[in-house]
């Protein structure tokens, strides 16, 4: 049954201290913040829009030259290189957040269970997350290497062979995936931890008064708790690792060859080395599509999960 | 509550502390390019003080790392001798181009000084990025005698376009090889090479005998090396087969020396050319077997680092400016001594770091009195005996120096013969002189690094850079090497080994 949504009376409203409108007053106090997103954020987007339907290449004695309508966009959909560049950043983005999904879910069910030391473990794995993957990736890179790296020392000392982590087209988006997958994963954990944490532990205890087992639990307890967490971190995650690029540029610059040329790398590369303005906006705009779409997608689940909740 | 206040006012204390100590740090630029440093220059490093009063600002942005240091020490002994100011700006490699070129595209005039990579000369005067210098020079008289004095072969690759001059060589990366002369000079080495492959063990002369060299040198645990058995791994050779703008460099020396170019006389892509085939090829399936497992991601860096550990033999195609640092090894490693000496064949990468002026600085002349200043003999002198690879000839060919400076200067005859060949043979690829020149050196870090991966075949590879020079070209290449003159040879001569005794 629905509850009357209830109004405070007029005499008190905010708004009617300061002058302004009941209607308006919401505007105001989010006008400070819209002209800075509007600055910094909408301005180029149009910008970017605006070079995606020109010729726009900086080096050239034209510069940004006449208008080409959407032939930038059908250049880039003809782009071979385009796709193979999508096609790397779709199996980092689903590989990543798969076992970021999978292993945080692990962790934060071992961090609930944990009697001792809880609290120093739940600040230990928040420190991947508090620095900067450019940094931290060029240790990586270095831990990596064939020659010198600690990966490789320790494979060898437990008798296995030697790899090139990065070297090797095959492996190298393997351990860009292994270095995102540690980075986030705590990120994943202390979301779900929180989850875990905010269902009564009454009702775990009834359950296994009536001989429910542990996957019995996490089956019927804690994942229905979690599902909306669930698809909430996927999404951020998923939109987080497609936007991949701090990574790639410390590890591998993109190689060994394009092994590891995600898109975001590829348009970089197309619009600040080559200086391509007009195609490197055509696939930024295209990218920024594809991901509202996503988006658009996986929060009317969690909208209409969250009205069905409130209609109950 | 009082604790829980305590604990407030501690924590604020200690982040306060951590911000102090951050902003201590002056916020110099930090160097990501992976570059190792060289000695430093010649006395100590100190930071540029502003002259006391008056004069104009030149703002000269250059690469940082060992480079900044030198150029501060410079920038103060200018700023004293002419009341000006020179602010140094060290901008990390990787990133360099672009930060210039989005400076000169909006004609900002951030810069007066503009530092540039040889492959960028073309693009850089094409766009007008750079101010043509002859009319400054012309009128500068004696106080730029010392730019006279720059080796004529970098003055071609580096300072030269359609017959005026837009900038001048400040810093040579011109490439020999290095190799450990204690292997090549142990007699038990020798005789097993000649028996081996035939002829005698000596500083390679085409690619064909550094392979085999190569091949000779790599050793597992428990082969001997000079009498002497290996514990670890030992290879023959050091390549920069990773995805950095080095790969090119080892290649295309190879492909030079069998007569293949990277553009055509015509301005069609050479690289699909049999002859560039084949030195892919070399490269992926005879070189890089016998190089470190970890050759597929280095950088020059790691090569100095393998030689520096011990692990290689000999380096192919490779800067000579990295001699002070290739040159610790004999300190590292008991026993080894460091030699250097042309790398095979006719041809090798021949270039420089150029210092131009932008036409967009209000401060021209005192920009050119800087660079006047920068190529005093007394400033190439402190700079080549602190580490500082030179490019004017009468330090390159000044032998009572390199003797007085071996762990500074020892590269410098080997350097001498290879840019004196150059001048002489009078061949210069043609991409320098094609004004998407720049974009095209970075089109073949991907696909050459994508061959010496394995991604893909040597014709594969070749294929798609084949592709991106016609992208980057639309279509034939524009080859502006007219003013190169008569004498201008379209294929490399063979290096004349006994002429120098090797």
């Amino acid at each position: 049954m629905k509850r009357p949504l209830e109004h405070p009376p007029p005499s008190e409203t905010m708004g009617s201290r300061f002058g302004v409108s009941d209607r308006m007053y919401p505007y105001v106090l989010i006008a400070p913040a819209m002209i800075v997103v509007g600055f910094f954020a909408l301005y180029p987007l149009g910008y970017a829009v605006y070079l995606s339907l020109r010729f726009a290449d900086l080096t050239s004695p034209v510069g940004i030259g006449e208008f080409l309508g959407l032939q930038n966009y059908h250049f880039v959909l003809d782009d071979g290189f385009f796709w193979e560049s999508v096609r790397r950043t779709l199996v980092f983005s689903v590989a990543a957040v798969v076992i970021e999904l999978g292993l945080g879910m692990a962790i934060a069910l071992l961090l609930n269970g944990m009697r001792l030391f809880k609290g120093i473990a739940r600040s230990l794995i928040i420190l991947p997350i508090a620095v900067s993957p450019l940094a931290v990736g060029l240790i990586w890179r270095y831990m990596y290497h064939a020659d010198f790296g600690i990966f490789n020392a320790i494979v060898a000392a437990v008798g296995l062979p030697e790899q090139q982590w990065l070297g090797d087209p095959g492996l190298a988006m393997a351990s860009i995936i292994a270095f995102d997958v540690w980075q986030w994963t705590p990120f994943v954990a202390l979301i779900f931890l929180a989850g875990l944490q905010s269902v009564p532990r009454q009702v775990y205890e009834a359950a296994a008064i009536d001989g429910a087992s542990f996957w019995q639990g996490f089956r019927f307890i804690s994942y229905p708790m979690l599902s909306r967490a669930i698809i909430f971190v996927s999404l951020l995650r998923f939109i987080d690792a497609i936007r991949l690029y701090d990574s790639v540029f410390a590890l591998t610059a993109g190689g060994p060859g394009t092994a590891t040329e995600v898109l975001t790398f590829y348009i970089y590369r197309t619009g600040i080395r080559f200086f391509r303005l007009d195609t490197a906006s055509a696939m930024s705009i295209l990218f920024l599509y594809a991901t509202i779409v996503i988006s658009g997608l996986a929060l009317r689940r969690i909208m209409r999960q969250q009205t069905e909740l409130a209609e109950y | 509550m009082v604790r829980k206040r305590r604990k407030h006012i501690i924590a604020f204390l200690a982040a306060l502390a951590l911000v102090a100590a951050a902003c201590s740090d002056g916020g110099e630029s930090t160097d990501t390019s992976g570059e190792s440093t060289n000695t430093t220059a010649a006395g100590s490093t100190t930071a540029a003080t502003a002259a006391p009063g008056g004069g104009v600002t030149v703002r000269w942005s250059v690469i940082a790392g060992f480079y900044t240091d030198w150029a501060e020490q410079v920038a103060a002994e200018w700023e004293a001798e002419t009341g000006n100011n020179l602010e140094v700006v060290g901008i990390d490699f990787p990133v360099l181009y672009e930060n210039q070129v989005l400076e000169s595209v909006g004609d900002t005039g951030a810069y007066d000084i503009l530092t540039y990579d040889v492959g960028w000369k073309a693009e850089f005067a094409e766009s007008g990025y750079l101010l043509q210098l002859d009319d400054l020079l012309a009128g500068a008289g004696s106080a730029a005698e010392g730019l006279s004095d720059v080796h004529p072969a970098l003055l071609e690759t580096t300072s030269k376009w359609r017959g005026g001059t837009y900038g001048l060589p400040y810093y040579t990366f011109t490439m020999g090889m290095f190799y450990r002369c204690d292997l090549w000079e142990d007699p038990s080495e020798q005789a097993d090479f000649e028996a081996e492959f035939g002829y005698p063990l000596a500083v390679p002369r085409t690619y064909e005998e550094m392979a085999d060299m190569a091949d000779f040198f790599t050793r597992a645990p428990g082969d001997t090396l000079k009498g002497e058995a290996v514990a670890d791994n030992f290879y023959g050779i050091g390549l920069m087969a990773g995805r950095f703008p080095h790969v090119q460099d080892e290649i295309n020396s190879i492909a030079w020396t069998n007569g293949a170019k990277v553009i055509n006389d015509d301005g069609t892509p050479g690289v699909t050319d049999p002859g560039f085939i084949d030195a892919v090829d070399l490269y992926v399936n005879r070189l890089l077997p016998s190089a470190p497992p970890g050759a597929g991601t280095s950088a020059f860096n790691e090569v100095v680092g393998q030689m520096q550990s011990g692990l290689i033999s000999m380096t192919s195609a490779f800067y000579l400016d990295q001699y002070p640092n290739m040159i610790q090894t004999e300190e590292l490693i008991p026993g080894a001594r460091i030699c250097t000496a042309p790398s095979p064949g006719g041809h090798t990468w021949v270039g420089a770091f150029g210092l131009g002026i932008s036409p967009d600085s209000e401060n021209a002349e005192a920009a050119l009195s800087f660079l006047s200043f920068l190529f005093s003999s007394d400033s190439q002198q402190a700079f080549a005996t602190g580490g500082g690879s030179t490019t004017v000839t009468s330090i390159l060919s000044d032998d009572a120096l390199v003797a007085a400076n071996p762990l500074t200067t020892g590269h410098f005859p080997t350097l001498l013969q290879v840019l004196d060949h150059t001048a002489d043979s009078n061949f210069y690829p043609n991409y320098l002189f094609v004004p998407q020149g720049g974009k095209i050196y970075d089109e073949m870090t991907t696909w050459y690094s994508s061959a010496a991966a394995g991604e893909e075949t040597p014709q594969g590879a070749m294929a798609k850079m084949a592709e991106a020079i016609e992208r980057q070209c639309g279509g034939v290449c524009e080859i502006a090497n007219d003013a190169l003159g008569e004498g201008y040879s379209p294929t490399p001569a063979a290096f004349p080994y006994d002429q120098y005794g090797y």
